[in-house]
């Protein structure tokens, strides 16, 4: 039965923030709907805060991460010591109208809302709030609270604002990164590239990623992870938009000799940075050192030929000169071109000589060491388009039985294998080995467990012949 | 001696007695035998015989004077003095014990020619060359039971003629309009090869300019034989080079351009052709197997060295200095490397020092291709190699290129390796052939040479986080230009890839490194990488995906799955496998036993149970332990 998921309030408080009984919106950071009568709001805050006090007198250790009432699915994450973050979604369920019963009358169906999703959801918010403005502790002490909740204002309300949630499902919970499928040869001609960018800018980028619908990257795996994100939602969908514009436009009256590639600015973010005021801005990123966790600020700078786009951290010590723009674009366009063809070629290669089998079982697969997710969408369209998940087609039972597998899987390292029959005679599976973990739905009506066992082995066999997985 | 010079000539020249002596000495050179022959002419003619190559002592001759001789040569085994003085007929003397015996003479059999000189051949094998044609004569037998015998001729008219002995051609000038007709000397026969035409370029179009023997020179570089046509004073100022192919004639193949007008002379050092000056006193190289800009498929030379001097300062009697003019008229060029001063008595050998050349040419990648075409360069090249690396005197992209460079000639080496000891292909023959670096820098030669002296230049100063991330730039640079060429990477660079990954504490680079299979899988990388485990966790999940990948690894992997104290994943992968007998299950209850969890230890013991693989005995002795 169809379910409608609606967000009915989202809001971030830091109880130390309220020292009396009548200053209690004070604790109150960030609260949407901001028209919410200011009682309401406080109200809903102190409902929390209650309950994650009486939680706390069962386990003080970990706090509480979700309520369940009948109407509605609360989760909390507790990003920083004593800030909160939590948000409220409820679920209707629409039967076909009922005579016996009252159009009014609501069915909710909050069995259908799953926690893992939404505190996935809330803690891939909170990080990426880490890189594009910093640390909520840090920002309230080096400035005052009021910064704090303009920050976050602007943050999550566009994030609000361009979030489906009711639309998160399983296949939202991993934000992997999909790897392309490149031969070595190309691999190294893509680590020589970007080594040379890092060797030739020495003074100015300190480090550069490539972003080719994935990503080759000089960052760790969680920078990666983040940056890709903000690729996929803020970037391409830009560059999609500006590829129907007319030339001409400022950018590249100064800087004329943008031929092949060129930058791309003006990108939403919630900190921005301008070299010379009508030329666009570039977001400000925050990236930690691997072995340190002191936050350094980046400009990000993006270049794009062909398919390809690079992106380079430009401390913000280094001034961005209209020169620097002119000797990047000289350096990257004609190499970064020729490389993305290269890359283009040899996936359209490998491609078409993976004959692909149809068959009647779809998979996920993640593994979480290196972030790569994979998925049995056919890779030609996920070249064309950038495919939502949510095309993936499963069913929202067999995706549901999914997020209940998963959090099952996470505490049962190391190894993990379950089957299970759904009520329309498919069958869902799950499987975690070697910190790699599958999630395959078969629709195809077995009676046998052994059937199913052994599909399930020659899908793996066949798409993960090169990795140890579940022998 | 000076090390800024690229040409140098050799510290201990052969001092000879000079012409300077008398007006009435006369010195020759014999490129064949490498002698030089001072006559001193007077009433008893004494003539001296001096070695270049040191090999013999010098022979001192007198003889009655019968007038002045204008060619003088020694046999081959140096057994008959042979001279010419008339234009009818070459004396020769045998020498015995340091004597010369009486004369016998061998007169041209061409009625009316005159002869034009004499070239001993082969060990006994004289050949005359008149204006009217060639003969080939062989000499037997000692004085004075002497046979000369007439083995063949070739009648045609001859301006002059230039000798090869290292390929045994001979090449004789037809007429003065560029017409040559080469001829291949074999023992007892010649051949006539195809007619050479040197067409000079003449855009001025006098019909008349000559061509003469000073516009001629005969070489060898790189093994193949080579005629240089100098630029005669109407034609463009370029020496055009006519290469011997396969088919035995001729092609024009290159073409030098030179910077200066003027006299010249022609040497070559170690495959390079060098030209003086002698107007500019400076000299130029050319080394015809560098790229060049190509025009009608003969490529156009310009100097790779240019305005290069020669100096040489002889140490006289006193402690004064005099410096030799080697771009003097006086001085003689003679193949290869030789020049000779006869007015001091000086015979000197030309040789290159590589460490100035590395000096003087910038671009690195030129300088590579100079280098690994010479002989002996090794070191140098090395040391070039080092220095752009150690001393970052170059940048990445530079050092890619270099890179790319020294790999296309040590692939080409493999192949050749390969055809040595492989059945023959032709394809690979065509490889060998046009395999001409004498030079090959080997993986093992770069890693000792460079890396392993990054490292430690590393190890010293920990700070500096640039200089990390350049080694492993560099480092991937170098495995990306082997695989660029084909090349299998040897193991100890992937372990010091890794090991500079960890270093730099790039693990996620790493991780896709090994995920695309630029680190080739192999049981000890495998090792590596799960020592690394405690730094980076994902490694174990790659060093078990390399174990898996290699198909040959059951017994590490259940090693390694038995170290994290998984039983039951380590039992289904030997059930799998075949591996469960009584050798390995005390082993699997050991483990089991160590988890502490019964539930493992059930599902082992009911495993081997229904293998029927223990006795029930050794269930009991574990269980009650």
């Amino acid at each position: 039965m169809p379910t409608e998921v609606t967000v009915q309030n989202f809001y971030i408080f830091n109880s130390t923030l309220s020292k009396t009984e009548d200053d209690g919106a004070k604790k109150i950071l960030f609260y949407y709907p901001e028209h919410e009568d200011e009682n309401k709001k406080v109200l809903n805050v102190g409902h929390i805060e209650a309950v994650i006090c009486f939680a706390r007198n069962f386990n003080a250790n970990e706090p509480c991460e979700s309520l369940r009432t009948e109407k509605t699915l609360q989760v909390l994450y507790n990003a920083e010591p004593d800030f909160w973050i939590v948000i409220t979604v409820s679920a209707e369920c629409k039967f076909k109208q009922n005579s016996s019963e009252s159009p009014d009358e609501h069915v909710y169906c909050t069995y259908n809302l799953q926690e893992p999703i939404y505190l996935a959801i809330l803690k891939h918010w909170y990080y990426t709030f880490q890189m594009t403005v910093g640390n909520m502790t840090e920002l309230m002490n080096d400035n005052d609270p009021d910064y704090l909740r303009l920050m976050l204002n602007k943050f999550y309300s566009k994030y609000l604002q361009s979030t489906d949630v009711s639309s998160h499902t399983f296949m939202d919970m991993f934000q992997g990164i999909s790897f392309l499928p490149l031969d070595n040869v190309i691999h190294l001609y893509a680590q020589s590239f970007l080594n040379i960018i890092e060797n030739t800018f020495q003074q100015a980028p300190v480090r550069a990623g490539l972003v080719w619908r994935a990503t080759e990257s000089g960052l760790n795996k969680h920078q990666t992870q983040l940056v890709y994100s903000y690729i996929l939602m803020w970037v391409l969908p830009e560059i999609a938009k500006k590829d129907h514009l007319v030339k001409g436009n400022l950018v590249q009256q100064c800087l004329p000799n943008q031929l092949v590639g060129r930058f791309i600015t003006n990108v939403w973010a919630v900190k921005t940075d301008s070299w010379i005021s009508d030329l666009g801005k570039v977001p400000i990123l925050w990236l930690n050192d691997e072995n340190d966790k002191i936050f350094k600020s980046y400009r990000l700078v993006m270049y794009k030929a062909h398919h390809s786009i690079v992106c380079m951290f430009i401390k913000m010590g280094n001034p961005l000169t209209a020169d620097l723009y002119n000797t990047l674009d000289q350096f990257l366009g004609t190499k970064l071109y020729l490389l993305s063809e290269k890359m283009k070629n040899t996936i359209e290669k490998t491609l078409t000589s993976k004959l692909y089998t149809e068959r009647p079982a779809k998979f996920v697969y993640f593994n979480a060491m290196n972030l790569a997710i994979k998925n049995s969408i056919k890779y030609s369209n996920a070249i064309s388009t950038i495919n939502r998940p949510s095309e993936f087609n499963l069913s929202p039972d067999a995706l549901r039985v999914l997020v209940d597998i998963s959090s099952q899987q996470s505490c049962m390292h190391p190894t993990y294998s379950v089957m299970i029959k759904t009520s329309n005679d498919n069958w869902v599976a799950g499987r975690l080995c070697n910190s790699r973990e599958i999630y395959i739905v078969l629709n195809q009506k077995l009676t046998k467990l052994y059937d199913v066992d052994s599909e399930i082995q020659s899908l793996c066999a066949q798409e993960f012949g090169t990795i140890f997985f579940y022998d | 001696m000076d090390d800024h010079n690229c040409l140098q000539l050799n510290e201990d020249p052969i001092q000879f007695v000079p012409a300077s002596v008398s007006k009435t000495t006369n010195v020759f050179y014999d490129e064949i035998t490498g002698q030089i022959i001072t006559v001193h002419s007077g009433e008893l003619t004494e003539i001296i015989v001096t070695s270049s190559t040191r090999c013999r002592e010098n022979m001192v001759f007198k003889i009655e004077d019968r007038g002045p001789v204008s060619s003088i040569k020694m046999s081959l085994d140096c057994k008959i003095l042979t001279m010419m003085r008339t234009a009818l007929s070459v004396e020769l003397m045998e020498i015995k014990e340091n004597t010369l015996q009486s004369p016998y003479f061998l007169y041209c059999k061409f009625k009316g020619a005159k002869l034009l000189g004499f070239i001993w051949t082969g060990n006994n094998e004289i050949l005359l060359i008149s204006d009217k044609g060639v003969e080939l004569y062989q000499v037997e037998g000692h004085v004075p039971k002497q046979r000369i015998i007439f083995s063949k001729s070739i009648n045609l008219h001859v301006n002059w003629f230039i000798y090869s002995n290292h390929s045994k051609l001979l090449l004789l000038s037809m007429n003065s309009f560029g017409d040559f007709q080469p001829l291949h000397i074999l023992p007892g026969n010649i051949n006539k090869l195809t007619k050479l035409e040197v067409d000079l370029d003449t855009s001025l179009n006098i019909p008349n300019q000559s061509i003469s023997e000073r516009n001629i020179v005969m070489t060898t570089t790189y093994n193949i034989l080579r005629i240089l046509v100098l630029p005669t004073s109407q034609s463009r100022n370029e020496i055009i080079v006519y290469t011997l192919n396969k088919m035995m004639s001729f092609k024009k193949s290159h073409i030098l351009k030179l910077t200066h007008n003027g006299k010249l002379l022609i040497n070559v050092v170690d495959n390079l052709i060098v030209v003086h000056y002698q107007h500019t006193k400076s000299s130029s190289v050319f080394d015809i197997y560098m790229e060049a800009a190509k025009e009608h498929t003969i490529s156009h030379y310009l100097p790779i060295l240019d305005d290069l001097s020669i100096k040489r300062t002889i140490p006289r009697e006193g402690g004064s200095h005099y410096v030799s003019h080697l771009y003097s008229s006086i001085c003689i060029s003679f193949q290869p490397n030789i020049i000779i001063d006869a007015k001091l008595g000086y015979l000197w050998r030309f040789k290159l020092n590589l460490a100035a050349v590395s000096r003087i040419i910038m671009d690195k990648c030129s300088l590579i291709d100079f280098l690994l075409l010479r002989s002996k360069s090794k070191d140098t090249t090395l040391e070039v190699l080092q220095n752009m690396i150690l001393q970052k005197t170059s940048n990445l992209i530079e050092i890619g290129n270099v890179f790319d460079h020294l790999n296309i000639v040590y692939k080409k080496h493999l192949n050749n390796h390969i055809m040595n000891t492989g059945p023959l292909s032709n394809d690979y023959m065509i490889v060998a052939e046009s395999l001409q670096c004498k030079v090959v820098i080997e993986q093992l030669d770069v890693y000792k040479h460079v890396f392993v002296k990054l490292v430690d230049k590393l190890e010293n100063n920990k700070d500096d986080d640039d200089d990390k991330k350049f080694t492993v730039s560099i480092l991937v640079e170098y495995i990306r230009s082997l695989t660029d060429n084909k090349i299998t990477i040897e193991h100890f660079l992937y372990e010091l890839l890794i090991n500079c990954l960890v270093i730099n504490k790039m693990y996620y680079q790493l991780h896709q490194m090994v995920q695309y299979h630029i680190v080739i899988d192999s049981k000890p990388l495998a090792c590596l990488l799960l020592s690394l485990e405690s730094l980076y966790s994902p490694a174990h999940q790659m060093a078990l995906d390399m174990l898996h990948r290699l198909n040959t690894a059951h017994e590490e992997i259940v090693e390694v799955l038995l170290s994290k104290k998984q039983v039951i994943p380590s039992m289904r992968y030997m059930a799998k496998h075949n591996m469960l007998d009584h050798s390995t299950y005390r082993k699997l209850t050991e483990v089991a036993i160590s988890t502490d969890n019964s539930k493992i230890l059930h599902s082992t013991r009911e495993e081997f149970v229904q293998r029927n693989v223990t006795s029930n005995d050794e269930l009991d002795t574990s269980s009650r332990r």
